[in-house]
């Protein structure tokens, strides 16, 4: 009952932020940038324009370009609901782990670069094959920054692993913390197509990995899409902020905890959005075939962390 | 909470001499290093806090005068005379030498897993990341062709710790504690 209950206020928290997070983001490098930016509600607006327009799909598409959308949506969705947001209670808490979690976000990430693929435009080709050496790359940084934790705990179920952190703090264990927070960090940034790998905001043709592949999206398949790029940068900034940050009530189930751990939620997760901000503002996008480099960095500091763990 | 913060910097810094592998620019190398130094002479800050020695608040202000202002603003002048900025050529590329400083790391944690430290210790961990952050010092002046880029592999790693080894009082003869003020 509890499972169901909060596990499903989780799920609709986590969505109904993200749009937010992202305007946030968008905000505060426009400020730093002297501009005056969007208000903070303009990724709902954006969304909501799009689900309201037609959808147009080239003639040559096959079912995966009908498919893909719903298919990223989903999955993006289901990762979502491992995840312990404000409470270790969660949907399906019973059927997998933060190893699932991993996993089910890369098929997202697998049928993206298929309908990049899908449409036969050279753009989307180019953006898949770029997509899938990043995620690929980043992938393994991933997996040993969640054995660390899984070493640490001795669990691999997330929820688990969250209240350890929270109970026994991770003071414990410094430098292995701090280098599995950078990597994470840069792990963060190369999936979730931030700047240092990828520029969000513009649609310039030689550079754009994301957007090349959604290119020919429209109406309500881009409004999927996006969605989902939301959301799983909140997944991402959820996963640093409670396990770099574990302030939090993840045991109790009573109302006023659960109101306070929404309110805790929202400011971790605005503390962390700052830095992302602050990387892109100071940053220009690297040279794609620089990004190995980046990730091998992100590699071995999640490797040193792993050993030391 | 002290021995988080201490062996927080250090790692910070053991990260940062990482960085400094990675980075191909001089001017960049010379911001990681003034950064670097800033989280020395935090972490140095911290042991001063843990255990009352007024030598240790000394020891982390000279640090950060010497090695985060001074050092970094006679180096940006030399590169700005000499005008080369952009490159840092190296004899192993940088993905091979982020390769190879994994090696180092586990070297030197394996390593201090062989020393025995006697006596209290503040924050063990300290002793693997001084020497780490010395052989990746030590790894940069050999990798690299450049003199100016060699100078910081040289100041990056703990040539600062010989004078602070042979520390006279009685409290100093903790090992951890002495690699930690390099």
């Amino acid at each position: 009952m509890e499972n169901i209950v909060i596990g499903l206020l989780q799920l609709v928290i986590l969505v109904a932020i993200s749009p937010f997070i992202k305007t946030f983001i968008h905000k505060i490098k426009c400020i730093l940038r002297g501009q005056k930016g969007p208000p903070l509600t303009q990724a709902y607006k954006d969304i909501y324009r799009l689900f309201k327009k037609e959808t147009v799909i080239s003639k040559d598409a096959s079912f995966i370009s009908r498919m893909a959308p719903y298919v990223v949506f989903v999955s993006t969705l289901w990762a979502a609901t491992f995840l312990p947001v404000i409470n270790k209670y969660t949907l399906l808490n019973f059927t997998g782990d933060i190893i699932a979690l991993a996993y089910i976000l890369a098929l997202g990430v697998f049928f993206i670069a298929l309908y990049g693929m899908d449409q036969a435009s050279a753009f989307g080709g180019l953006g898949s094959s770029r997509e899938i050496t990043i995620a690929a790359l980043s992938e393994a940084s991933f997996m040993l920054i969640i054995f660390t934790f899984a070493l640490q705990t001795g669990s691999t179920n997330i929820g688990e692993i969250f209240e350890k952190v929270h109970q026994f703090g991770i003071s414990h264990v410094p430098v292995s913390v701090a280098f599995a927070l950078i990597s994470l960090f840069i792990v963060s940034l190369a999936e979730n197509a931030r700047i240092p790998f990828d520029n969000p905001e513009t649609h310039l043709e030689l550079t754009m990995v994301h957007e090349a592949m959604i290119l020919e999206a429209s109406g309500r398949h881009l409004a999927l899409f996006e969605l989902s790029s939301y959301i799983k940068l909140t997944i991402f900034l959820t996963l640093v902020s409670n396990l770099f940050f574990p302030v939090g009530f993840y045991k109790d189930t009573s109302i006023l905890f659960i109101i306070l751990g929404v309110v805790v939620y929202i400011l971790k997760m605005l503390l962390f959005a700052v830095p992302v901000a602050l990387i892109e503002i100071s940053m220009a996008k690297f040279r794609f075939f620089r990004v190995p480099e980046i990730l091998i960095l992100a590699f071995m500091l999640s490797l040193i962390s792993l050993i030391i763990s | 909470m002290i021995k988080f913060l201490v062996e927080f910097f250090g790692a910070m810094s053991l990260f940062l001499a990482i960085a400094q592998l990675s980075s191909n620019r001089l001017n960049l190398s010379i911001k990681i290093y003034q950064l670097q130094s800033v989280f020395l002479s935090m972490s140095i800050l911290f042991i001063g806090i843990a255990t009352f020695e007024f030598e240790l608040y000394i020891s982390s202000f000279l640090n950060l005068l010497i090695k985060a202002i001074l050092i970094p603003f006679f180096l940006f002048k030399v590169v700005e005379k000499i005008k080369l900025d952009r490159e840092v050529s190296m004899y192993l590329n940088i993905t091979n030498s982020l390769l190879f400083s994994i090696l180092i790391v586990i070297f030197a944690f394996y390593i201090s897993n062989k020393i025995d430290i006697t006596g209290e210790v503040i924050a063990k961990q300290i002793f693997p990341l001084s020497l780490g952050i010395i052989f990746i010092g030590i790894f940069i002046m050999i990798s690299r062709k450049k003199a100016l880029s060699q100078i910081i592999g040289f100041f990056d790693n703990g040539k600062w710790n010989t004078p602070c080894r042979n520390f006279p009082n009685k409290r100093y003869a903790d090992d951890s504690r002495n690699w930690s003020v390099f």
